[in-house]
């Protein structure tokens, strides 16, 4: 993966082959960033898609496999940490070659030929909790003030 | 703020340039109805040196062409929609290519029965309006055409002697 800085953004380049979010995981681990948003362009020439039925509270994952080539209209995700280490969540609408759209939450993607990333990194650790009752790592924002030195530190 | 008095306003139409305004490094525009929006959006980045950065839009379309990159030849399958079309999602990223800012845009679009189309930017004719919020980038992204792929390759983090070695051509906005 090829990418640059600006400021608090990055602009990452994927190739032919890896996998969207172990990559931008294995970058976001090497850059220190544990908290951010993204936007991404580009091919997927295979994609697995997930829709989580609420079963009794519960999330209940059903995974659609699609063959590319795929073109990505949106794929917008966060960042953010469980058990410390950073994870992405990320939603995705494609359009096959007929143009037809299919739309759910990112669980792999092989990108095909590029994919491109921008990524707002957000300037102190963003956290998620795991809860077994819904099945599902759970967002908890608050306010850490022992993290302002980071907050300064931040182009 | 750039919002002009009406006559003004006119007088700008008439030389086709968008009523934007600018808050900190961000911009917010509104293209009007007739309006190409790749061309409008590129003259606006040149007449205001961005040449790197992304973008958020909302609206509607009178005409729409979707492209749809073929990887096994290298090409663009192409296709036209003559009708009122809604942006549910339009997210572009802004780099340079052949020494102009370049946008690359992906969109979904609806129409009247709520139906999507989803695909690259290849045109679209305003109608009535379109609001983007712009956020450039402090720097210059490059795109170098690659002619096996038939691709505007991004290249991130290629430093400048790197670029002028194999002879890319720089944005330069006088």
């Amino acid at each position: 993966m090829q990418y640059e800085q600006f400021g608090g953004h990055y602009v990452a380049r994927l190739d032919e082959g890896e996998e969207v979010l172990w990559t931008l995981r294995r970058f976001l681990v090497e850059r220190d960033i544990l908290a951010g948003r993204f936007v991404a362009w580009g091919t997927f020439r295979g994609l697995r898609l997930q829709h989580n039925r609420l079963v009794g509270g519960r999330f209940e994952p059903h995974i659609l496999e699609l063959e590319g080539p795929l073109e990505v209209a949106s794929l917008l995700g966060n960042i953010a940490t469980v058990d410390d280490e950073p994870v992405l969540h990320a939603h995705v609408t494609v359009g096959d070659a007929s143009f037809r759209t299919y739309s759910g939450h990112l669980a792999s993607g092989t990108v095909g030929p590029t994919l491109e990333v921008v990524v707002k990194a957000l300037p102190r650790a963003l956290h998620r909790f795991w809860s077994a009752r819904l099945n599902a790592a759970v967002l908890d924002p608050e306010e850490a003030p022992e993290q302002a030195e980071r907050l300064q530190a931040w182009p | 703020m750039h919002r002009r008095p009406l006559h003004s306003r006119i007088l700008a139409d008439l030389e086709g340039s968008v009523q934007y305004a600018r808050y900190g490094s961000d911009y917010v525009l509104r293209l009007d109805e007739g309006e190409e929006v790749v061309d409008t959006l590129r003259r606006f980045l040149v007449d205001h040196d961005i040449m790197a950065g992304y973008f958020v839009a909302w609206g509607a379309f009178s005409r729409l062409k979707l492209a749809f990159y073929q990887p096994d030849v290298g090409e663009y399958k192409e296709r036209t929609f003559h009708q009122q079309l809604e942006v549910a999602s339009l997210l572009g990223n802004i780099a340079c290519l052949n020494g102009e800012p370049a946008i690359h845009a992906h969109l979904t679009a609806g129409d009247e029965e709520f139906r999507t189309y989803s695909g690259h930017l290849a045109e679209g004719t305003v109608r009535p309006m379109l609001e983007v919020f712009v956020t450039p980038l402090p720097g210059e992204l490059h795109r170098i055409r690659n002619e096996r792929t038939n691709l505007a390759v991004l290249e991130p983090g290629l430093p400048p002697e790197v670029l002028e070695t194999i002879g890319v051509e720089r944005c330069y906005i006088p």
